[in-house]
């Protein structure tokens, strides 16, 4: 009976890591993926911005609602994405080679809150 | 008038600054300055390391909210250049040279950070912030007419072409910075 217990419990334990490690794979700082999509039809639908020498590559773009976008901190220093108007979201800091990933459902204006004058823009295709 | 005087000082030492940039800084026949990598490695991460310095310091004395944010940057953004330059010396097997810039550069430190400590709070947003000015006017020269001609592995100079326009972004904030005083 005592043996029977211990067995359940290294099960679930078990379980547990195994739970553990499937979703520690992505180190990314992802924020608001397509829960339902299948991985190779989000990154079709993937919009890369590069940030290098201080400023967002290309600064503004055309996306259509509900694709996903994603920062790639390229330059020397930390940068952020943060929401222009009220700051009602950020990526945090973005140290060189990290990536920010958002899912872009309406027009967005952003900036780099470390480096004010470093803006972007995102707008909606008709 | 006191204002000015001070002001004057900050442009004197600038420009001293870019004078031993040009030249070897003993010689009398203004002999250029000729650095090799590790020599340049060695100054790259000196420059950074007198402004992290120079920010710390401004955490610690001001408390003009503009001041501590635009210090902050400073400390953040130029630690991750000297981890960059740090990581690259290492994979290049490169180690960091003491040279006259660099000498220079740490007697400078000395110069500024003793004259900045002996300043009351007004007094002292203001000179720090003039001092970023000059600061990074002198170094953004010294970047761009020294250290990157002058750079011969390809992976330094890279990262200093790319460390240029961060100078440039901070130059500008600090002139910003420093209307707001006027």
């Amino acid at each position: 009976m005592k043996n029977l217990r211990l067995n359940r419990v290294f099960s679930l334990i078990l379980m547990i890591a195994f739970c553990m490690a499937c979703s520690a794979g992505d180190d990314n700082l992802d924020q608001g993926m397509a829960p339902d999509k299948k991985q190779d039809e989000v990154e079709k639908e993937m919009t890369t911005i590069t940030i290098k020498n201080m400023a967002f590559s290309p600064a503004k773009i055309t996306v259509e609602k509900g694709e996903t976008v994603v920062w790639v901190n390229e330059d020397v220093v930390p940068h952020d994405v943060t929401d222009f108007i009220n700051q009602e979201w950020t990526s945090g800091t973005l140290s060189t080679g990290q990536t920010f990933k958002k899912v872009i459902e309406k027009e967005l204006d952003y900036f780099c809150s470390i480096h004010p004058t470093m803006k972007g823009n995102i707008v909606l295709k008709k | 008038m006191k204002t000015f005087i001070m002001r004057t000082r900050w442009v004197i030492g600038a420009v001293a600054l870019i004078a031993l940039l040009v030249t070897d800084g003993q010689s009398q026949n203004d002999t250029p300055l000729r650095l090799n990598d590790a020599q340049i490695a060695s100054a790259a991460v000196t420059a950074n390391q007198v402004d992290v310095n120079y920010g710390k310091l401004a955490l610690k004395k001001s408390k003009r909210a503009e001041v501590k944010k635009f210090a902050e940057t400073m400390i953040r953004d130029h630690s991750g250049v000297i981890d960059q330059a740090m990581d690259l010396a290492k994979k290049l097997g490169v180690t960091p040279e003491d040279n006259p810039l660099t000498q220079q550069l740490t007697q400078g430190e000395e110069e500024t950070t003793k004259k900045l400590e002996g300043l009351k709070r007004k007094k002292f947003d203001k000179a720090y912030i003039d001092n970023e000015v000059a600061y990074h006017e002198a170094v953004i020269a010294a970047v761009k007419d020294i250290l990157i001609p002058q750079t011969q592995n390809e992976e330094l100079k890279a990262l200093l072409v790319q460390v240029a326009p961060v100078l440039e972004h901070h130059l500008k904030m600090a002139k910003e910075t420093q209307a707001n005083f006027k």
